[in-house]
């Protein structure tokens, strides 16, 4: 016998494993020539002593109180909780809950029943994951189609104009100065339009901080109402200036004045007399607005001081461009 | 109902049945064997669940608080051991092995996760271990011999030391063979694991023991007092 083995045998013995006794003569024999041996068997003796002491001082040792106190208060919890559940799934069954709960396992099923109740929540969990996937794909898609017109009616757009999707509302800067207004195109239309030259820094931060208010609000298409107050003006004979006469898109704008018998408008007023890079107006659209009553005074216009707070509606013709060309006030 | 359904309702743990045949409703006590405690938890029993826990939760208990060192961590082991058989009876398998070496192998498991997350962190002062010590000490100091009890305790609180020191894979196998006096195979059952498997790392666990044990004897022979420095 070598000392490994040797070894082997007395920690085995100490653990109350049987031994031959061909095996225990063999190792008395080697523990008295191999010094080592001995002096390791001793050391052994004492540790399996101490780990001895050890299992005895701790055997008394238990979990505090308030540890079956949380368990079962936990147990009743989980058990009401499984019981409504219960109940309420043979409700909807229409069959009449046991006397007796039942826990979410059903007893001791077995491994097999859980595992195949985990497999079974974890397929219904992928289903409803992939059917709300497909909800937010389709809403999507329809957001987009709905923002971004056919290719055929972008081009119609193109030729007519920057007609703007119709749910666009958009928000744009005072000016400081009556003329000229500022409209800046946007939507799907605006990426294939040229920018309007004359857009202000104030009107760009409004747009994309989103947090100024300003005094003119061109709330387009913000409602029915407004969209139906739109109006698309073509052709060359559009082109407007202070004093003019009645021109098409008058008619058409009276079109759906005469939608609203009440209302009266005034004559357009040009708000880009004087300007030079002014191009004249072959095409654009008749907007429909409201405005703080101090812009009549603005363009020279008499206003009552007792109604400032209230805003008055105005129609804003606004070329290709953007830019607003023209203006006048409904009542 | 006839007596054949009645068993296969309490088989299965529904026990819907029990109003009409009061023979087969069972109580929790001390006869019933572990499985049959379950099996009432699972119904809804809370006695059953109290008296399965008051007998397995010392075991449960000690064996997190030694592989820990940490009174709170076990605690916290043993809250969660028994909540996951609340939760999850069904995990038990009778066939696998009993309902202490499952409620072992759930308890391994949360100390060894535990452990895990403690890694990363850094004691400030060992407060835990010297809680556990001195509660040790408390228990095993006699009045009779107070310096043979202090060498004991001392004694004790060196191989406790020793053992936290181990490995987790050595640990384990030592707290389950020595300190809670399991066979190989009730031991393997726990740690899933062959029976070879436990009997060598026992066996690198008691030589690793012995070294540390011889370390920590020849530091305090080097730290000890000299009195001829006394009367220099």
């Amino acid at each position: 016998m070598n000392c490994e083995q040797y070894i082997f045998l007395i920690v085995e013995a100490a653990h109350g494993q049987l031994m031959d006794a061909a095996a225990r003569d063999a190792a008395a024999r080697h523990v008295e020539t191999c010094a080592a041996c001995a002096a390791r068997q001793g050391q052994e003796q004492g540790l399996s002593g101490a780990l001895r002491t050890v299992a005895a001082g701790m055997r008394d040792l238990s979990a505090p109180a308030r540890v079956e106190a949380n368990l079962l208060a936990a147990f009743r919890e989980n058990l009401a909780v499984s019981r409504s559940a219960t109940a309420g799934a043979l409700r909807a069954k229409g069959t009449t809950p046991p006397p007796v709960a039942l826990t979410a396992m059903d007893g001791m099923a077995g491994r097999a029943s859980a595992g195949r109740g985990r497999w079974r929540t974890a397929a219904v969990s992928s289903a409803v994951a992939a059917s709300l996937t497909l909800v937010a794909l389709a809403m999507l898609y329809k957001g987009f189609t709905q923002t971004a017109p056919p290719a055929g009616q972008e081009t119609n757009i193109a030729s007519q104009g920057n007609r703007e999707p119709a749910h666009v509302a958009r928000t744009i800067a005072a000016p400081s100065q009556p003329a000229p207004l500022l409209a800046t195109p946007t939507g799907q239309a605006e990426r294939d339009l040229p920018q309007p030259a004359q857009r202000t820094d104030s009107m760009q931060a409004a747009r994309h901080a989103g947090t100024q208010r300003p005094a003119l609000t061109l709330a387009r298409a913000a409602t029915p109402k407004m969209i139906a107050s739109r109006q698309v003006i073509d052709g060359g004979s559009a082109v407007f200036a202070a004093g003019d006469g009645e021109p098409e898109a008058n008619h058409a704008a009276g079109g759906a004045a005469k939608s609203s018998e009440a209302e009266s408008v005034t004559e357009f007023i040009s708000l880009v007399a004087g300007s030079p890079g002014a191009s004249p107006l072959e095409s654009g659209q008749l907007v429909r607005v409201q405005l703080p009553r101090a812009a009549l005074a603005s363009l020279g216009l008499p206003s009552n001081a007792e109604r400032a707070d209230e805003p008055v509606k105005a129609d804003v013709l606004l070329g290709n461009d953007g830019l607003a060309r023209a203006i006048r006030f409904v009542r | 109902m006839p007596r054949r359904f009645v068993e296969l309702f309490v088989r299965v743990g529904r026990i819907t049945c029990v109003g009409q045949q009061p023979s087969v409703k069972m109580k929790a006590s001390p006869e019933h064997s572990d499985e049959e405690l379950l099996r009432l938890t699972a119904a809804g029993d809370a006695d059953a669940f109290a008296a399965l826990y008051r007998r397995r939760q010392a075991g449960v208990y000690r064996f997190a608080l030694q592989m820990c060192g940490s009174q709170g961590i076990a605690e916290d082991v043993t809250q969660e051991v028994f909540m996951t058989l609340v939760r999850e009876s069904g995990m038990f398998d009778p066939e696998r092995g009993t309902l202490a070496s499952y409620l072992y192998g759930v308890a391994r498991n949360q100390v060894l996760r535990r452990l895990e997350k403690e890694r990363h962190f850094v004691a400030i002062t060992d407060e835990t271990a010297e809680d556990c010590g001195a509660m040790l000490s408390t228990r095993l100091v006699a009045a009779d011999d107070p310096l043979a009890e202090l060498a004991r305790s001392e004694l004790i609180e060196t191989v406790r030391q020793a053992v936290l020191a181990l490995p987790a894979h050595y640990r384990e196998v030592v707290v389950l063979c020595e300190l809670h006096e399991m066979s190989y195979a009730e031991a393997a059952a726990v740690l899933g694991c062959a029976v070879g498997t436990v009997r060598s790392r026992l066996h690198r666990a008691r030589a690793l023991l012995v070294e540390r044990l011889r370390e920590a004897r020849n530091r305090d022979a080097a730290t000890d007092f000299d009195p001829l420095r006394c009367f220099a």
